[in-house]
């Protein structure tokens, strides 16, 4: 009666159940390498957010009776570098233009090529074979050439790397966003959105986004690791960033010549470029476990 | 330009030939002895293999065995302009060839070994076992229907390995493509960069069409 009378009481449900995301998220708790990694992710972005501001000794200071001290000297916990400058506060510095380096072109990237490929992956017909046949074309070059060919051709500097690196990833984020979209098209609730007469654009943004983002961010997020190796590949070369600043690649490529002096000083920046990719890829593999709602 | 092409190809076949060897061998134990601690220990192998950058290993390499060790050259080609193959001139090669095998190496085992756990999960295997085939029978209908995926995940990485080598050249000063786009990007010879580059993404492109029609040849089923 009481039912009856109060008819929302009736259809509380009984127990909240957690979310899509709210589940991920547990389920990615649960998973101790992706945390770990996680833990190394936010070290390194601590490092990058307050690293000049605690930093023992001032990264751009040289000396000249300092230069290539081994591991444990005093005043150098880690070594210094050709210059004399001191490689902990560098490295640490460091940390910022790196992970600027890497994340940056797949955040772009994912913008870019998520909305060329919901585009052509929506549209389809004629003009995806138009787009896709395109980002095909990209394809013709293995991703490091092509890394190294756009920013050869740019010249050097922070902005046109970001800008090659970009366009690298660009043409797989729009595949991979195509056949999701694709895929997501065909379905019925799709069918019914346009039956009841919303429009393309609504269709796209409540129906189709929500649907294509997860698989689409799970790739981005494996593409880090390889935009950190390429991005620090790139001023290794000195293709990217330019001397002073404090970047791991180019501070690998500056330290190549002190290999015979101090070998594991000049191996370090490199170790920080591997455990970056590392914990990117861990995490990235965890997430793509924990968004698997199949299992 | 052609002797550059011959020196990346040579160094790339190389390190391809070592990353399908090591790669099959790992993929077939781990696909085998799937969750023992020989598969944990090649699926952790392969995540390195894939995380490391390879500059930054060759470095590695470059200071264990040649600076510190002092057992192998660290830089260069050997003497004399002609490639012989013989000890004096490989073990220029065996470094830079090893440093750059490691990521064909963790592909191709993360490849082998899903394809090895998928196959012996198969009906036909299975039916094969009541037949009373032996070990080694089966195993070998194993490594025949993995093989035509395994070989053009190789074809691919050739590839990949033909175009990527630039860093690897540049940290042992091989003398091959990556040596050349070096040179041409900073003395911006822009002809001898489009050249170059031009070059090896024909080579990408053959060498993708080759995997295809070799694959084609391996599998029939591929063709309908």
């Amino acid at each position: 009666m009481t039912g009856l009378m109060n008819p929302q009481a009736a259809v509380q449900p009984l127990e909240q159940s957690p979310g899509y995301w709210q589940s991920v998220l547990n389920r990615l708790l649960q998973d101790k390498v992706a945390l770990g990694a996680g833990s190394v992710i936010l070290v390194l972005f601590l490092m990058a957010l307050v690293g000049p501001y605690i930093v023992p000794a001032d990264p751009y200071q040289s000396s000249i009776l300092g230069r290539l001290k081994p591991m444990g000297s005093p005043g150098f916990p880690l070594g210094s570098d050709e210059l004399g400058r001191d490689m902990l506060s560098r490295l640490i510095v460091g940390a910022r233009l790196s992970l600027l380096m890497g994340l940056m072109p797949v955040m772009f990237a994912f913008i870019i090529g998520t909305g060329i490929g919901l585009l052509a992956g929506y549209a389809g017909g004629w003009t995806n074979s138009a787009i896709m046949r395109t980002i095909d074309v990209f394809y013709a070059f293995p991703s490091v050439l092509l890394a190294i060919a756009l920013s050869g051709a740019l010249g050097a500097g922070i902005v046109n790397s970001l800008i090659s690196l970009t366009i690298v990833f660009i043409p797989p984020i729009a595949r991979v966003a195509e056949s999701v979209t694709t895929q997501v098209r065909m379905r019925d609730y799709v069918e019914s959105a346009r039956a009841t007469g919303a429009n393309a654009f609504t269709i796209v943004r409540v129906h189709v986004l929500g649907n294509v983002l997860g698989p689409i961010f799970v790739y981005a997020t494996s593409l880090i690791a390889v935009s950190m190796i390429l991005a620090s590949g790139l001023s290794f070369l000195g293709l990217g960033v330019k001397p002073p600043e404090p970047e791991w690649g180019l501070m690998l490529n500056t330290l190549r010549t002190a290999i015979y002096t101090q070998p594991w000083v000049a191996a370090l920046p490199g170790a920080m470029i591997f455990i970056t990719s590392i914990a990117f890829n861990m995490l990235s593999d965890g997430l793509r476990a924990a968004m698997d709602n199949k299992r | 330009m052609i002797r550059a092409v011959g020196n990346t190809l040579r160094l790339a076949a190389v390190a391809t030939l070592i990353g399908f060897v090591l790669g099959c061998l790992f993929g077939f134990v781990a696909g085998y002895l799937r969750n023992s601690w020989v598969d944990r220990a090649a699926s952790v192998l392969s995540v390195l293999g894939v995380s490391v950058p390879h500059y930054w290993l060759g470095m590695v390499m470059v200071i264990v065995f040649a600076a510190l060790l002092n057992w192998l050259p660290a830089t260069g080609m050997g003497s004399g302009d002609a490639w012989v193959w013989d000890w004096a001139h490989l073990q220029y090669m065996l470094l830079p060839a090893l440093t750059m095998s490691v990521i064909p190496t963790g592909i191709i085992a993360r490849t082998v070994r899903a394809l090895v756990s998928d196959l012996l999960d198969q009906e036909f295997i299975i039916g094969l076992r009541a037949k009373g085939l032996t070990q080694f029978g089966i195993f070998k209908h194993v490594v025949k229907n993995a093989a035509p995926t395994a070989l053009a995940v190789m074809g691919l990485q050739l590839g990949y390995l033909l175009g990527g080598s630039i860093l690897i050249e540049t940290v042992f000063s091989w003398p091959g493509t990556g040596f050349l786009l070096n040179s041409a990007i900073f003395q911006r010879d822009l002809p001898l960069l489009q050249g170059t580059i031009l070059v090896l993404a024909m080579f990408f492109v053959v060498l993708n069409l080759l995997v295809d029609v070799v694959q084609t040849l391996l599998d029939p089923r591929i063709a309908r």
